[in-house]
């Protein structure tokens, strides 16, 4: 990789070992809406690494399966922040959170508010104020 | 006398000032206070109450606050306003404050087109100059010409790095962009070859197309040079000394960014307005002399000692500072009901300080700092306003209202119910419009003096450095210490400390500048301004508000000027609850001396309630109180504790004597 590669930051499909947020794609999860997820996280300069999430068994929500996703993700993610999509929504979540509670909650239908998850979980990161989207919070 | 001897009497003090409205409740045995009764007793204390001010000190519009403020007093210890003997209202509340603020720099863009917010995330690095084209026009720019595209909100990322490596593979040199979504880095990203790029332009459909432009984008933990140096600037557009002369408002405003836009325009159609500032006129009663607004506040204050008892400011009619005293002057006269002309200025406190202001020119609501001066001016009240407020307190409550106790008088019988004082004593009544001082020697003879400026002008100072929309936000800066929340489970205090939570903080709050609150509640200071650059604001607008008028108020009382001979100093008021001030205040005085501390009246309610409580106190002992207002006294000088025949005071008397000399009381009301 030469110099200039290096300094425009890596590229999603790379596959990396060093620090990284987990994004986990469960299934039915659209393109498009990982493709602005990723886009967020990009934008804001914190890598991602995608791993695709085995279908949540029939004895859970949907919901719960899409927080529990993303909770492990978190545990795997180099930077401790987990990021999961499904084909309606998204959650951001940190390890020390309750597996059932995640931070951040979005609705994966709506491009923008994607785009600022994804911006929003690499802000975790970097420890900057979240963009203030109004709908990405939580009910807590 | 109203009340039975059989019976103690209820007495409740009432202090009416610029934000609170304090009052006290004490019984009075039976036969205290009647002409040739027995000796004072003690006023059995049975608690205070605070309420807000409602409407302007000195006004009827305080009926309100008052009748809060009673309500609650007697409440708290389980009395009714049918069983209250007589209301005390302190003395026609000798001041009211205004405030104004007037920046006296501008910005104005007239030659160019700037781009300067610095947005969190540019893309790219480094100095790109071409014309500016419009995304769709990218495709028609002709093989070999420099261009800066300018991308609006609908074009996807991909789509624009697309074109922009469509335009280079034809020959054009693209060599930068402004972006109006938060695309940047996602567009540098998918380019071969590096590109500054400006995003979260709101306004890009304002920037000129087909004009010579610049990109510039610093390296991570960098700020812009070229942009923001006006030769910089001069040399990329190729101007003349003129051109370049004019442009420089452009660099200056650029300066500390790590990424700017500057495109040219053609000169001319918009023309820089600029107030002069204006000069201040400052009468006193031997001389008068003129300060220049621009001279700063340092310059302001020095002149105003000189000429000093001050009797009206005024300042040139067209200039900024004579806008700012008549508005001040025509709110004062609306208060008062007096005619705008009668008003006389008495005293003004100026600070510099610092405004953003948007700047015009500018396309993506760039703010700039720029230079201003706050007045807090001072006037006096008429006596009737004190009058038709007492009368309109009678009927609103049915209680007998009695107005007397010449206010710095009452704070000084306050301040010695605190435990460990004795005369002689000076107090420091910090509130929310202004600061007083009073001082009683051995004798019991006061000297008092008022100067404007206070707790409502650390506020506005807060609020304008830190271009808050809210007024409470700048409050809560003022009286609660901030600390950074700096991951979700954690919080570092301004004094470096940190504290942990279990559970998590909410999102609002994260990675943001707040203010703790006493019941551990965290309130987010919408600014991008970091905790040490609050703080300092903070601790700069108390420190150019509280200390430069402790020391200009004890100043103004100590015998002979010198503070060094004051020995003790108790702080009162609202503002003396604020965790620094306090101790601000004491740090200056200090080094001349002195032993200075927040009171502690009746050894319970801190340094609230002085006034009110001072108004029981005189009334407990032996006030005759049959006079709604008493008459003037003539034995005015020399005043001994207990006398308190002395309301009514010669009006016209000056400002400011030299008290620990010749004991003449010197406060002057209306």
């Amino acid at each position: 990789m030469s110099p200039a590669d290096l300094r425009r930051g890596r590229r999603r499909d790379e596959d990396t070992a060093g620090p990284a947020i987990r994004v986990a794609r469960l299934p039915g999860a659209a393109d498009g809406a990982l493709r602005e997820l990723l886009a967020g996280l990009e934008e804001e300069g914190v890598p991602a690494t995608v791993v695709d999430a085995d279908a949540p068994s029939a004895a859970v929500s949907t919901a719960a399966a899409l927080a529990a996703a993303a909770h492990a993700a978190a545990g795997a993610s180099t930077l401790r922040v987990g990021v999961a999509l499904d084909a309606e929504h998204a959650c951001v979540t940190v390890p020390r959170l309750p597996d059932a509670a995640p931070f951040l909650h979005g609705d994966a239908t709506d491009p923008f508010a994607l785009r600022c998850l994804g911006q929003d979980a690499a802000r975790l990161v970097k420890t900057v104020p979240l963009t203030d989207h109004p709908t990405n919070r939580s009910p807590r | 006398m109203s009340a039975s001897p059989e019976r103690p009497r209820l007495v409740v003090g009432v202090d009416v000032g610029n934000s609170t409205t304090e009052s006290c409740v004490a019984e009075l045995p039976a036969s205290t206070g009647a002409v040739g009764g027995p000796p004072a007793t003690d006023p059995r204390w049975l608690g205070g109450h605070l309420a807000r001010t409602s409407g302007v000190k000195g006004t009827s519009q305080n009926v309100a606050g008052i009748v809060q403020s009673v309500r609650g007093a007697l409440e708290g210890c389980g009395r009714a306003l049918e069983d209250v003997d007589v209301l005390l209202l302190n003395e026609a509340t000798p001041v009211i404050s205004g405030m104004a603020m007037e920046t006296i720099t501008e910005t104005i863009i007239t030659e160019s087109t700037m781009i300067g917010h610095d947005p969190s995330t540019p893309g790219g690095e480094g100095l790109g100059v071409g014309r500016t084209v419009g995304y769709d026009a990218l495709g028609e720019v002709p093989e070999g010409d420099a261009a800066i595209v300018v991308i609006p909100r609908e074009v996807d990322f991909e789509d624009a790095a697309a074109a922009i490596e469509a335009a280079r593979a034809r020959g054009v040199e693209v060599r930068g962009a402004v972006v109006q979504r938060d695309d940047a880095r996602l567009i540098a990203n998918r380019l071969s070859a590096p590109l500054p790029i400006v995003d979260e332009v709101a306004f890009v459909d304002r920037v000129p197309l087909g004009m010579d432009a610049a990109v510039e984008v610093a390296a991570p933990g960098r700020t812009i040079s070229t942009l923001s140096n006006t030769y910089g600037l001069a040399t990329i557009f190729g101007l003349d000394p003129e051109e370049t002369r004019l442009i420089a408002p452009v660099s200056r405003a650029l300066i500390g960014n790590r990424s700017a836009v500057v495109v040219r325009t053609p000169s001319g159609d918009i023309t820089a307005r600029r107030i002069p500032a204006g000069a201040l006129e400052l009468i006193g009663e031997r001389t008068r002399r003129s300060v220049d607004v621009d001279a700063g506040a340092e310059e302001i204050m020095r002149v105003l000692r000189a000429v000093r008892p001050l009797q009206d400011a005024t300042g040139a009619a067209g200039t900024n500072v004579g806008g700012m005293l008549a508005g001040v002057r025509d709110t004062m006269a609306a208060l008062t009901e007096d005619d705008p002309g009668d008003v006389r200025i008495r005293d003004i406190l100026a600070v510099d300080t610092s405004v953003p202001q948007e700047v015009r020119g500018g396309l993506a609501g760039e703010f700039r700092l720029e230079n201003a001066v706050a007045l807090a001016a001072m006037v006096r009240t008429g006596r009737t306003a004190m009058e038709r407020l007492a009368v309109a307190l009678a009927d609103e409550t049915g209680c007998r209202v009695v107005i007397g106790g010449i206010e710095a008088d009452m704070a000084i019988r306050g301040a010695l119910t605190t435990p460990g004082t004795d005369r002689p004593l000076a107090v420091l009544d910090l509130g929310g419009g202004s600061t007083d001082a009073a001082l009683a020697d051995r004798e019991g003879r006061i000297a008092t003096v008022h100067v404007s400026g206070a707790g409502d002008l650390v506020t506005k100072l807060i609020q304008s450095e830190l271009g808050l929309e809210d007024r409470d936000v700048a409050e809560q800066i003022k009286r609660l210490p901030l600390a950074k929340v700096e991951s979700l489970f954690q919080l570092r205090l301004e004094d470096g400390s940190v504290t942990f939570f279990d559970e998590a903080l909410p999102a609002e709050v994260f990675a943001r500048v707040v203010t703790l609150g006493d019941d551990g509640r965290l309130t987010p200071i919408p600014t991008r301004a970091s905790l040490d650059a609050i703080r300092r604001v903070r601790r700069e607008a108390k420190r150019r508000v509280f200390v430069v008028n402790a020391l200009r108020a004890l100043e103004q009382v100590a015998p002979d000027g010198a503070i060094r001979r004051l020995d003790f100093v108790v702080l009162l008021g609202g503002s003396s609850l604020d965790f620094e001030i306090p101790e601000m205040i004491a740090e200056a005085t200090a080094e001349f001396g002195i032993v200075c501390g927040t009171g502690n009246v009746r050894g319970v309610a801190g340094p609230r309630n002085a006034v009110a409580t001072g108004l029981v106190a005189r009334h407990a002992e032996g006030e005759d109180g049959a006079t709604e207002i008493a008459e003037p006294g003539n034995d005015a000088q020399g005043t001994r504790p207990g006398d308190d025949a002395r309301p009514g005071h010669d009006a016209e008397g000056p400002h400011r004597g030299d008290a620990g000399v010749a004991g003449a009381p010197t406060e002057v009301r209306s």
